[in-house]
């Protein structure tokens, strides 16, 4: 799995490839030296993602330090959030856009 | 649009004739199986066929039943066995309660992707296979993460296979076959092993049939939280190697048929 992050407005880290148990460790590496605050993941071009890294993601957004938000997932990756009911725990935006800006290192208030 | 043929598929019952059965077993898979169950859901339904999702529970105790069951999907028939019977014997049901006029087996973990099935389809669709079935060992395969041990185990019992019976295949094992609906059924009526040697089995039998067998590279990723250990599946497969020749000589797989056409 290819993890890529931009910073244009917004920092955006894209995850590209499968995203399953054996990637884990290098994504939440990467989530370890990421800077808190909005974290906005493009789930777009994942072609498959398994229990172990919806878990992850699960944590990820109870972490207080991140406000996490998932950016236009792929259909595959969409289909198995429904189907497993944790689209109903994850922000899922279709466009970076839609995201609200924030300050770098500031989360939303609550939650 | 994929997203909008899976919703449909989703939502609607099939009123054509199943073009496609997609059977998959699982034993205690409440981890694995929803994700799995969503990608293949979401690939196969834009191939623009009539398809279904057979889940064959073979007695699992976990939250498998109740998750796949509460998905309450029109197009997926789920089977429950009342106590775990082996890897065969939940294909053999999920086969023989298939419709298609073509039946993948798929394992549960998605360790095959199901985008390598329009390789396997194109096979069979070109003419001149009845079976396709997904290969580690064929040459331009590609596998991920599998570890030493299994490495060396597959390679040590797929030449054995070799010595002993006239199948040219260098992968029997790998869960990721199509056949055509003709040649699943008849095959999986007459198939009696109830283990995971069941793959070697019904090629056997394919190829006594005269039944024409394609062997297709294909990505195949190691999944982890395997229920298998590699000893005692080499202990299980050597002995149903055995089997398998001693079911013949007590005649268990009917009579001979003249051989048609070679395994390619």
């Amino acid at each position: 799995m290819k993890i890529t992050t931009t910073s244009q407005g917004h920092t955006v880290t894209r995850l590209e490839g499968r995203f399953d148990a054996h990637k884990c460790d290098a994504f939440n590496e990467h989530v370890a030296k990421a800077v808190p605050g909005q974290m906005l993941l493009d789930l777009s071009q994942i072609e498959f993602i398994d229990s172990s890294a919806l878990a992850a993601l699960v944590a990820l957004s109870r972490d207080a330090r991140f406000e996490l938000m998932i950016i236009n997932p792929s259909d595959p990756v969409r289909v198995i959030l429904e189907l497993t009911a944790i689209d109903q725990v994850l922000t899922i935006v279709e466009t970076v856009g839609a995201a609200p800006d924030r300050e770098p290192g500031s989360a939303a208030q609550g939650g | 649009m994929t997203i909008t043929d899976y919703r449909r598929w989703a939502a609607e019952p099939n009123t054509a004739a199943v073009a496609l059965s997609v059977v998959i077993p699982c034993y205690n898979e409440e981890w694995r199986i929803l994700p799995t169950i969503g990608a293949i859901a979401t690939h196969v339904s834009s191939m623009g066929l009539t398809w279904e999702m057979v889940i064959a529970d073979d007695g699992s105790t976990d939250d498998t039943v109740d998750l796949v069951r509460a998905l309450d999907l029109p197009n997926l028939k789920l089977l429950v066995a009342p106590v775990n019977g082996g890897k065969g014997s939940a294909v053999r049901r999920g086969v023989q309660a298939a419709a298609g006029d073509l039946v993948l087996l798929a394992d549960a973990d998605q360790s095959t992707p199901i985008e390598q099935l329009d390789k396997l389809k194109a096979a069979i669709d070109r003419g001149g296979a009845d079976i396709a079935i997904g290969s580690r060992g064929a040459h331009g395969a590609m596998t991920e993460n599998k570890n030493a041990v299994r490495k060396i185990a597959s390679w040590g019992l797929n030449r054995l296979i070799t010595l002993l019976y006239p199948l040219r295949i260098r992968d029997t094992q790998c869960g990721f076959k199509l056949f055509s609906g003709r040649a699943a059924r008849l095959l999986f009526d007459q198939q009696i092993i109830d283990g995971f040697s069941f793959d070697l089995e019904v090629l056997y039998l394919a190829h006594r049939h005269g039944f024409a067998i394609r062997e297709i590279p294909v990505v195949w990723i190691d999944a982890p939280g395997s229920t298998v250990s590699t000893t005692k599946v080499a202990i299980t497969f050597l002995r149903d190697l055995a089997l398998i020749r001693w079911n013949e000589i007590r005649g268990r797989y009917g009579a001979s048929k003249p051989q048609v056409a070679s395994v390619l």
